[in-house]
C-alpha cells in the first residue's frame, strides 16, 4: 500500500473557556489516500468543520489549543509558520466553503480573484492569471467564460458563484480538496449539478476530496468512504455500500433510521431523543452515551476506542466486538 | 363534500424592483417582478398540503398571502369560507386567531428578552384569551403538548436548543388555537435526527386538534412524511399539484420529474432517473415566455414559447400546467 496523501493523528481542537480546555474535536486521526473521496458525515457540533480548518491551519490563533499530526504527502503541517501554511493553502491543498456568496469579495471581479491566486502561487503575470482565470471558468462549466470573468459576484446565482469558488480552489491544481457542504446552500437541481462537476473535476484531475456534510445522501452518492462523526469524536468509519448496509454504531444507526425515505410515508419517523451535548458539558466515556438506547455502565466510564471489526471498517462502541475478539 | 378550509383563487402578487445595472447602488428603471402569478388551490380541514419549490419560485410569499401579512395584487383567498380581502381591521385581528404561521428560524421570531412562557401567552393576550391564570395555565399545557416541561417557561429563549425552540414556536402558534397554520420552512435549519422529532410533532398535533398545514419546504423527502397533497411551483406558477402518494410515484411535469429525480438517495450506488437540469433559474425580473420552465425543459417545443400551458387534470385529482405532460 502506497503512503497515504493525508495521515492525521490523534487531532484535538479545544476552546480554552473560564480557565476549562473544552474539547471540540477529541482525538480524531484518519488517512486519506490519493484519488480518495472521504466524506465527514455528522450533525451540528461534530466538529467536522473544525477538523477541516484544523488541516487548513485556518482555526483561530487565540483562545484555541490543537494538538496531534497532520502529515500531507509526507510532510507535517502542525507547526508550520503561518507563512508556510499560506504557500500551501490554495495551492496544494484547498477549500470550497458553504455560502460561496461571503467567500468570494464583492469588490473584485471573479477573474481578477481567480487570477489573483494564481498569481499569488504561481508568480506568473497578470495577463497569464486572468488567461488561466478563462480557462478555469470554461472548466466548471460556466456559460460565456469571456463576459463572466467581468462580472462581480452579486450579478452571478448563487449556483454560478459556487462553480467560481472551485474555479479558485482548484486554479492552482491542488492535490486535496476540502468541500465543507458545498452544495447545502443550493437549490436541489443545482446542487445535482455541482456534485456532478465535483465528480467529473476530481476524476480528471486526481484530486483527493474531503466532503463534509451532514447529508447522507449527499454522502452516498458522492463519497467512497464515509467517516461518521459525534460531538468531536469519529465514532464509525467504513467504505460507504458497506456503512449504508451494515452500521454498527448505535449513533450511526439512529442517524440512517432518521432520513425520511423520498419514496414512502412512514408513520412516526424514529429520531434520536434528547440533543448534541454542548461542548461545556461533554459527558464522561462514550460522549453519546445518555442518548444510547445500548448504554451499559462501561459506556459512562471511559471513551471507547476506534477499532477495526474487518480491516477497512472501525467502530468506536464497547458493545461491538473488535476483530479477532470472539 | 364540505368546504375547503383554505380556497385560494387565481392568486397574484408582484413587487417592484430595480434592475440593476450591474452597479449595485445605481439603480435603473423599476421592474415588476411577478413572485406570485394565478396560483389557485384548496386545503381540507386537517389536511396538510406541501408547497415545494426552489428559491424564487413564490413558495415563501404565497405562505405571506394566505395570512395577510402581504396584500395580494389580485385574486381571491378564502379561509373558513370568509374572503380574507373583506376583512377590516378588527375581523383581521379575529381572523389572526384562526391563522398562525411557524417561521424557519425559531431563534430570530422568539424576542430573547421575553421568557418562553410569556412568548406564549403572548397571542392569547392580544386575542384577550382566558384571565391571566387561565393563560398561565395554557401555556403550561401548550409546553407539554409539544414535548417540553411546563417547568421551562421561565427560561428565556437562548437557554435552548434549535429544535427545542421550533417546539416553542410551535405552541406559541397554536396559543390561539387556530385552524389553520402555514409552516414556512419550520425543519430546514434542524439535524436531520431532531428534524424528524418536529414532523412527528407537527403530525401529531393535527391528529389531536384538527389543525390544517400549509408545510412550505424545499426538501422533498421531509414533505413526502407529512404532506396528503403537494403543490410544485416554478417561478411564481403551480406548475403540479397532486396526492403526495401519486404525485412522487408518478410525477407528470417534466419539473417535478427532474426536481425528484435530483434529490440525493441515501443509498450508495444508486443511479438517478434522469440527468440534472441543466442551466440556472431565470430570473423572475424577466421570465421566458409562454411556459417559464422552457428554457430548462428537456421536451420543450415551439409551441411553449408561444402559449402558457393551462392546467389539465391528466390523472385522479393530479392536475398539471404542461403541453406535453401526458
Amino acid at each position: 500500500m502506497s503512503a497515504p496523501l493525508l495521515d492525521v493523528e490523534d487531532l484535538r481542537v479545544a476552546f480554552r473557556s473560564e480557565g476549562r480546555s473544552l474539547a471540540a474535536v477529541d482525538g480524531v486521526s484518519f488517512r486519506l489516500a490519493r484519488g480518495e473521496t472521504l466524506g465527514i458525515v455528522g450533525e451540528s457540533g461534530s466538529g467536522k468543520s473544525l477538523t477541516a480548518l484544523a488541516i487548513l491551519g485556518l482555526l483561530p490563533v487565540g483562545g484555541v489549543d490543537t494538538g496531534g499530526r497532520i502529515s500531507l504527502d509526507g510532510r507535517r503541517l502542525d507547526g508550520l509558520a503561518e507563512a508556510e501554511m499560506q504557500r500551501l493553502r490554495g495551492n496544494v491543498m484547498s477549500m470550497i466553503f458553504q455560502e460561496p456568496a461571503t467567500a468570494l469579495n464583492p469588490v473584485f471581479t471573479v477573474g481578477e480573484q481567480i487570477a489573483e491566486v494564481y498569481r499569488q502561487h504561481r508568480g506568473v503575470s497578470r495577463r497569464e492569471a486572468m488567461a488561466r482565470a478563462l480557462e478555469m471558468l470554461k472548466l466548471v462549466g460556466i456559460p460565456s467564460p469571456e463576459r463572466r470573468l467581468r462580472d462581480y459576484p452579486h450579478q452571478m446565482s448563487g449556483g454560478m458563484r459556487q462553480r467560481v469558488m472551485i474555479s479558485i480552489a482548484l486554479a492552482c491544481e491542488p492535490k486535496l480538496l476540502i468541500a465543507d457542504e458545498p452544495t447545502t446552500a443550493l437549490d436541489v437541481t443545482i446542487q445535482a449539478q455541482v456534485l456532478d462537476l465535483l465528480r467529473e473535476l476530481k476524476a480528471r484531475l486526481g484530486l483527493s476530496v474531503i466532503l463534509i456534510t451532514h447529508s447522507l445522501g449527499v454522502v452516498a452518492e458522492f463519497v467512497d468512504r464515509v467517516a461518521v462523526m459525534y460531538a468531536g469524536r469519529i465514532v464509525e468509519e467504513a467504505p460507504t455500500a458497506e456503512l449504508f448496509s451494515r452500521p454498527l454504531h448505535p449513533y450511526t444507526k439512529a442517524l440512517l433510521a432518521s432520513i425520511p425515505p423520498i419514496d414512502e410515508e412512514i408513520a412516526t419517523l424514529q429520531s434520536i431523543p434528547g440533543t448534541v451535548p454542548p461542548l461545556s458539558d461533554m459527558p464522561v466515556g462514550c460522549r453519546f452515551h445518555p442518548r444510547c438506547p445500548a448504554a451499559t455502565n462501561a459506556c459512562r466510564l471511559n471513551p471507547p476506542l476506534l477499532l477495526p471489526v474487518q480491516p477497512d471498517h472501525r467502530v468506536a462502541c464497547f458493545l461491538v466486538s473488535p476483530a479477532g475478539a470472539s | 363534500m364540505s368546504t375547503p378550509l383554505v380556497e385560494v383563487s387565481d392568486l397574484r402578487k408582484s413587487f417592484a424592483v430595480r434592475k440593476s445595472l450591474g452597479f449595485g447602488w445605481l439603480g435603473g428603471p423599476a421592474a415588476q417582478v411577478k413572485a406570485v402569478d394565478g396560483v389557485s388551490f384548496d386545503i381540507d380541514n386537517a389536511e396538510t398540503l406541501g408547497l415545494v419549490g426552489e428559491s424564487g419560485c413564490g413558495k415563501t410569499t404565497v405562505g405571506r398571502l394566505l395570512l395577510r401579512l402581504i396584500e395580494p395584487g389580485s385574486g381571491s383567498i378564502r379561509i373558513g369560507g370568509e374572503s380574507l380581502s373583506a376583512l377590516d381591521s378588527s375581523a383581521l385581528r379575529r381572523f389572526r386567531r384562526t391563522a398562525q404561521i411557524v417561521f424557519q428560524d425559531p431563534f430570530g421570531s422568539l424576542d430573547p428578552r421575553m421568557t418562553i412562557g410569556r412568548s406564549i401567552e403572548e397571542p392569547m393576550k392580544i386575542h384577550a384569551l382566558f384571565d391571566r391564570a387561565g393563560r398561565r395555565a395554557r401555556a403550561a399545557e401548550l409546553l407539554e403538548m409539544v414535548g417540553l416541561s411546563p417547568s421551562y417557561a421561565g427560561r428565556y429563549p437562548h437557554e435552548f436548543s434549535g429544535g427545542q425552540r421550533q417546539r416553542i414556536g410551535i405552541a406559541r402558534a397554536l396559543s390561539s388555537a387556530p385552524q389553520f397554520v402555514v409552516c414556512d420552512e419550520v425543519v430546514s435549519a434542524l439535524d436531520v435526527s431532531v428534524q424528524a422529532q418536529i414532523v412527528n410533532l407537527l403530525k401529531d398535533l393535527q391528529h389531536k386538534l384538527g389543525v390544517s398545514y400549509l408545510f412550505i419546504a424545499h426538501d422533498l423527502s421531509v414533505v413526502r412524511q407529512i404532506a396528503a397533497r403537494v403543490v410544485v411551483m416554478y417561478l411564481g406558477k403551480l406548475v403540479e399539484i397532486g396526492p403526495t402518494a401519486a404525485l412522487y410515484r408518478s410525477p407528470r411535469h417534466p419539473y417535478t420529474k427532474a426536481l425528484l429525480a435530483a434529490v440525493p438517495r441515501a443509498m450508495p450506488g444508486y443511479v438517478r432517473r434522469a440527468p440534472p437540469l441543466v442551466g440556472d433559474i431565470p430570473s423572475p425580473i424577466d421570465p421566458p415566455s409562454g411556459c417559464r420552465f422552457r428554457t430548462r425543459c428537456p421536451i420543450a417545443t415551439p409551441l411553449c414559447a408561444e402559449r402558457e400551458p393551462p392546467l389539465r387534470e391528466l390523472a385522479d385529482r393530479q392536475l398539471v400546467a404542461c403541453h406535453h405532460a401526458a
